[in-house]
């Protein structure tokens, strides 16, 4: 019974330990966007004559407000974090945060790269077997030929039927006008 | 009489209809997909509006929202898994009924309750609206302002559980509605140097980073849901048991009744989804209820209470979009967006400026609902069995790959993407700070026009914020302002001692 209470206490000390770090981390995160766009405010132009609200007003008055609430979130849980002696880790939690979405936030990243430098389609395939693996997808199936069809789909509803316009990469370029065009005269499109 | 006008100016072509139908098959299958929330599903299918005429774009996205509200309770009755939040209510009586053998009867009687709350709404919206407009339409910038004040402040206060984050969540949407030229002395505001947000911050980056790319990222960890195995249990071979007796329905009518008032009120005020709806009602049904014993255990009372306030919202929260321009929920935050695309301006003007268009949205969705009530009576098992085959793990990574082309699609903009991705990471830390997105979206959608609302009342006046007190309607909105928020941090004060002490949230 003592037993079971003590891992109770310790469930709720943990529980409010995390939540005391995550509002300390986002009232800091807060912060520096208050500061980054405060810096900016400065730039707005002022008319003296201005009559009531001027351009800058509106803006310093958000801020001011942001920087008043992300205090009143930051103050508490730094008090909660330092009685608990800064215990901020929680296992489990990083492993997630490594393994899985920071891979899914590089790829992301390295879609628009791979779609500024080699257009859409071969990025498109890249970027999804990508993710398919990230996802937890195996086989030749799911990784080559699914990638390949929806590839292949999204260019010609996209690129081809709607007609958006393709930049051309930066290493490999290439148009799409020559091979859709015979669709979209077929589809009484041009 | 306008909604003849809107049913003629919804056939007058085969796309308004066409989509109407289309938007109900979209909404039931991505109501139902666990996930997949509608406003992500709409957010993914905003850029695909660009291409259509405005009427067709509007029936588009309303009926995808209509039909998702329902969509979610398949998942929830045969899963366990709610498509949607709001569909979290229905689960605890509608599974234990599949468990029973008896999700038939289920399926069919949050479809009948759906519907009926969804149609009582729509119609209040349909005769209510315009009348609400007439009053709307003499208020000045000063009321304005008030209204904007209020809207903030109850979708803040009121969505989520901390009154700061809500806050925070709000001023930070304003924040970035901020950024670009200043819409009434065009002056450059927070651009740094980056000609691409001289327009401002594009609203489709932000929303499908927001809603549908944090999603993405959020889902790639979750590796239990991830591998998921939705099997549907085996259907009683009673006939009794998949159908909604007379008996039974005449027994649940009065929930329906009562939940379809809870739902709409709700859903008129800003920012208030239809999750509370449906949570209200299901507690009050069961309140009321003389058959207490059996909730828990597969009550359809309690299925209906959830599904008709959760579908009453619908229409409902149309009434402040259309009547003040002020979102009532995240869907018609998104509709907001849509009309603001294709140049429709949002406010009591729009039935003078817009009335057939506007009309033409409502009898979609009146197509609509007989639509979900059709599919939905005979076809629900059917969309459940489509679910169960396809495998979470293959569908995330095809959502990621529409979210780039559908952002690129807005103006070919590689900075688009770039945008969308920021979004994206930003919302995974709103998701794990429990911060509150549809308080962002709405404010970010909002920002503008309250501060030109703000700025045009200061101007009008010698006195300044003085104005504000000499006209009564303003003052009204304020001090609903200021009382929704007293009772919300008054309530929270009560219960911050428990939760401390239950190891809860600090805020």
């Amino acid at each position: 019974m003592a037993k079971d209470l003590l891992i109770k206490e310790e469930k709720q000390t943990t529980k409010l330990n995390n939540s005391a770090r995550n509002d300390a981390i986002a009232g800091i995160l807060i912060l520096l966007i208050i500061a980054f766009f405060a810096s900016a405010t400065g730039k707005i132009f002022e008319d003296p004559l201005d009559p009531g609200f001027s351009a800058r007003d509106f803006p310093i008055a958000i801020l001011v407000l942001l920087t008043i609430l992300s205090i009143s979130l930051l103050r508490p849980a730094l008090i909660v974090l330092a009685k608990s002696g800064w215990q901020i880790y929680e296992a489990g939690e990083a492993d997630n945060l490594l393994r899985y979405i920071v891979p899914m936030v590089v790829i992301a990243s390295f879609y628009i790269l791979l779609i500024h430098m080699f257009q859409y389609p071969v990025a498109t395939f890249f970027a999804s077997i990508g993710g398919l693996i990230i996802y937890g997808n195996r086989g030749f199936k799911r990784l080559l030929i699914i990638p390949l069809i929806v590839t292949v789909i999204y260019y010609v509803v996209f690129y081809g039927i709607l007609g958006l316009f393709e930049e051309p990469g930066t290493v490999w370029s290439y148009s799409n006008q020559w091979y859709f065009r015979p669709l979209r005269d077929a589809l009484g499109l041009f | 009489m306008g909604i003849i006008d809107g049913f003629l100016a919804l056939f007058s072509s085969w796309q308004p209809i066409f989509f109407a139908f289309f938007g109900t098959l979209v909404g039931l299958i991505a109501g139902a997909l666990p996930g997949l929330s509608s406003s992500a599903t709409i957010a993914l299918l905003i850029p695909v509006t660009f291409y259509m005429d405005t009427l067709p774009a509007l029936v588009f996205i309303y009926t995808i929202s209509k039909a998702a509200d329902f969509g979610g309770s398949i998942p929830a009755i045969l899963f366990n898994t709610p498509g949607t939040p709001q569909a979290a209510a229905t689960q605890q009586e509608g599974y234990p009924l599949t468990q029973q053998g008896k999700q038939g009867k289920a399926l069919r009687m949050a479809v009948i309750a759906s519907a009926q709350g969804d149609m009582i709404s729509e119609l209040l919206l349909i005769f209510g609206a315009a009348y609400i407009a007439v009053y709307a339409s003499h208020m000045g910038p000063a009321e304005y302002t008030a209204v904007y004040f209020c809207a903030f402040i109850i979708i803040s206060s009121l969505i989520g559980g901390s009154v700061v984050k809500g806050l925070l969540s709000t001023l930070l949407g304003i924040l970035v509605a901020l950024i670009g030229f200043d819409s009434i002395t065009a002056e450059e505001r927070f651009t740094f140097g980056i000609p691409y947000l001289l327009e401002g911050v594009a609203l489709v980056p932000v929303l499908l980073g927001l809603f549908v790319m944090s999603e993405v990222f959020a889902k790639v960890a979750d590796r239990k849901a991830l591998r998921g195995d939705n099997k549907i249990a085996p259907k009683s071979d009673n006939p009794e048991d998949n159908r909604v007796t007379w008996a039974e329905y005449k027994r649940v009518l009065p929930v329906i009744y009562r939940s379809t008032a809870f739902g709409a009120l709700i859903g008129m005020l800003p920012g208030i989804g239809a999750s509370v709806a449906s949570f209200v009602s299901y507690a009050e049904a069961k309140r009321v209820s003389k058959q207490k014993d059996t909730w828990g255990k597969g009550e359809i009372e309690g299925i209906a209470a959830a599904e008709a306030a959760n579908n009453a919202t619908s229409g409902a929260n149309l009434i402040p979009l259309l009547t003040l321009g002020i979102p009532g929920s995240t869907s018609a935050a998104l509709l907001a967006g849509v009309m603001l695309i294709h140049g429709i301006t949002i406010g009591p003007t729009v039935f003078v400026t817009s009335h057939d268009m506007i009309y033409g949205l409502f009898a979609s969705g009146l197509l609509c609902i007989f639509t979900y009530l059709v599919i939905g009576y005979w076809g629900s098992g059917l969309v459940g069995r489509m679910i169960a085959v396809v495998p979470a793990q293959m569908i995330y990574p095809f959502i990621f790959i529409t979210c780039f082309v559908a952002t690129y699609a807005v103006r070919n903009a590689l900075f688009d993407l770039i945008l969308m991705t920021f979004f994206g990471v930003v919302g995974l830390l709103m998701k794990k700070f429990k911060f509150s997105i549809p308080a962002f979206i709405i404010a970010f959608i909002l920002g503008d026009g309250a501060e030109r609302s703000l700025r045009q009342a200061m101007m009008l006046d010698d006195s300044g914020a003085l104005i504000f007190l000499q006209r009564p309607l303003a003052l009204f909105f304020f001090a609903l302002g200021f009382l929704a928020i007293y009772y919300r941090l008054s309530q929270m004060r009560r219960g911050k001692m428990t939760n401390q002490a239950k190891g809860g949230d600090l805020h």
